[in-house]
């Protein structure tokens, strides 16, 4: 490990412990002292009908307490002496990597917690809401009293974030910049998503079926190369495909409504 | 007195647009050379044709509400422009018969958006995304992505040729196609049923106004006069491009809409698209001779579509406001 980042580590490691033992208790910590005074059997049982939480780590903190007392800082300490032992075997982990796979696995990695936290907050945050509402009936919306324009304004700013990101990514992975790079891309982002179950109205759809929706389209593609088709009947299946994928889920709608 | 001037400008938008065409030609005559002469105004008016074709249909189509759309504009002309080129070369096909064959090919592929649109009741953006992949591969694929060539010489006079100066696809083509469609929207039950359609379905349904004909019309005129466009095209570069049509329908779209075709249908003229085009072609042809880069014409382009739209909609809003307090 380089000294740069060890000594980054240590000061992030140092400021995390700076007054961590100021704040009073909240209500997971008080659980966390009741778990380490009436030991394992009882920590067991609350996993059981209570709600399930991370054994080992209350468990851990029955060993741990008794050795420190029940003080703040002594409760949060491992908390933040993992993290940095974390932080740590991370970098290690990747250094391992170095080389093509770690780049891929950066991708994967972004890809997946942007997914997480976008799937997060359409499915639960009120912002995620609100988005659903407007594209449900805007005016109903507006007079639910969102802010019907806030709500546009988030959606495309977040957007345009987003595609920051993507370019981030795409130069990574070629490794040059062109002025035309992402020409003709709208169509085919529209096409993932509407494959993955989003209405082309509004007010129905999902982060998880959009992410479905473009690996769909980026399978295909693969396919069709694997399969040795000219990349020139590319849209012709793609096309096809869409027109399928819709048409299929029109109809089991219909269905399902009277 | 200005300000009354100002609401009868600002309040509909053909009147805008041309009080916008007349500013921006009086200033490319003024600072660009060679700009204002008989000879290139009359001639870039080539430029304008077919994406004005395009535009018309589009306006058709956008009009007729719904969420109607066609984004397969671009693509259909390609493929269009390949049959022709096909039937020319392959099977000797005498070369206007196969401009009709391409027209006829056009108004096909319309005629199958529409069939999944009204039949099958799927979106329109979703059927016309998907024939946008079908149909533009489907050129490349005939083709091999090689340009049709060498078609008989007396062919491009429809692209080349000019008639009193006045480029011959604008009188044969373009104004006839206009004025045409200017008489359907206006004069017929057709054109009424369009708007009634667009502005209102149920209604529409209400007054047993075929509402799925009427979809089904627009979307194959759509397609037909992208089969016009594509035989225009095809005369004026000399060959028939597999990807003519490339990135055509987000322009032909925003023509449509600039001309003050409402997106969410019931509303839109043919004079406006008229105007709309022959905006962005006075812009496009000046900006050229004024030397501009290319890349920044087209954000010069696209900052005066957006401009307009903003800038007409708040005058508009400014001068109901006035008067409501004046009157």
């Amino acid at each position: 490990m380089n000294w740069p980042v060890l000594l980054c580590l240590l000061l992030a490691f140092a400021l995390r412990v700076w007054h961590l033992g100021e704040p009073t208790l909240t209500n997971d910590e008080w659980f966390m002292l009741r778990s380490a005074r009436e030991g394992l059997p009882w920590i067991v049982h609350q996993a059981r009908v209570f709600e399930p939480h991370p054994l080992l780590y209350y468990a851990g903190i029955a060993l741990w307490v008794p050795l420190t007392g029940p003080s703040e800082f002594a409760l949060r300490f491992p908390s933040a002496l993992a993290g940095a032992v974390l932080v740590a075997a991370g970098y290690r982990f990747g250094q391992g990597l170095a080389g093509h796979g770690a780049g891929l696995l950066v991708a994967a990695l972004l890809a997946l917690a942007l997914t997480l936290l976008f799937a997060y907050v359409t499915a639960r945050r009120p912002l995620g809401r609100h988005i659903y509402a407007v594209g449900g009936n805007a005016e109903a919306a507006r007079l639910a009293g969102i802010d019907v324009a806030r709500v546009a304004f988030v959606v495309y700013g977040v957007t345009g974030m987003l595609v920051g990101v993507a370019a981030l990514l795409y130069v990574g992975q070629t490794g040059f910049v062109q002025s035309n790079t992402g020409v003709g891309f709208e169509l085919q982002v529209i096409a993932a998503v509407v494959l993955g179950g989003t209405s082309i109205l509004g007010g129905r759809g999902s982060v998880v079926g959009s992410v479905l929706g473009a690996v769909l389209v980026g399978q295909i593609k693969n396919g069709l190369i694997l399969m040795n088709v000219s990349g020139l009947a590319e849209g012709m299946v793609a096309g096809v495909l869409i027109l399928l994928a819709v048409a299929v889920d029109l109809l089991r709608t219909r269905r399902g409504a009277p | 007195m200005a300000a009354r001037l100002l609401r009868a400008v600002a309040a509909d938008r053909p009147r805008f647009l041309l009080a916008l065409l007349l500013a921006s030609y009086a200033l490319f005559a003024l600072t660009v050379d060679g700009f204002a002469t008989l000879y290139n105004t009359l001639n870039m008016t080539r430029y304008g044709v077919e994406i004005g074709l395009l535009a018309l249909g589009e306006t058709l189509v956008i009009i007729s509400g719904g969420g109607s759309i066609d984004l397969s504009v671009g693509s259909m002309l390609s493929l269009a422009g390949v049959v022709m080129g096909l039937l020319v070369k392959h099977l000797g096909v005498d070369v206007w018969l196969a401009a009709g064959a391409a027209v006829l090919s056009g108004a096909v592929m319309g005629a199958l958006n529409a069939l999944c649109i009204t039949a099958l009741r799927i979106p329109a953006l979703i059927v016309t995304l998907g024939t946008l992949y079908i149909y533009g591969s489907a050129a490349l694929v005939l083709t091999d992505t090689v340009p049709i060539s060498g078609l008989p010489e007396r062919f491009y006079v429809l692209g080349q040729g000019e008639v009193l100066g006045i480029p011959l696809q604008v009188v044969l083509v373009f104004l006839p196609v206009a004025v045409l469609l200017h008489a359907l929207l206006r004069h017929t039950v057709f054109g009424r049923h369009l708007y009634g359609v667009g502005t209102n379905e149920v209604a529409a349904r209400f007054a047993a106004i075929p509402v799925e004909r009427v979809r089904f019309w627009v979307f194959t005129l759509s397609g037909l006069l992208a089969g016009v466009a594509a035989v225009v095209i095809t005369s004026r570069v000399a060959s028939a491009r597999p990807d003519a049509g490339f990135g055509y329908e987000l322009q032909a779209i925003t023509i449509a809409v600039l001309g003050g075709t409402h997106i969410a249908g019931g509303e839109g003229t043919v004079l406006g698209t008229v105007l709309g085009v022959t905006v962005i072609t006075v812009l496009s042809n000046g900006l050229q001779l004024a030397g501009i880069h290319p890349i920044w014409q087209l954000g010069a382009v696209g900052a005066v579509l957006v401009g307009t739209v903003v800038l007409n909609q708040w005058l508009a809003r400014r001068g109901m406001a006035v008067g409501v307090q004046g009157g």
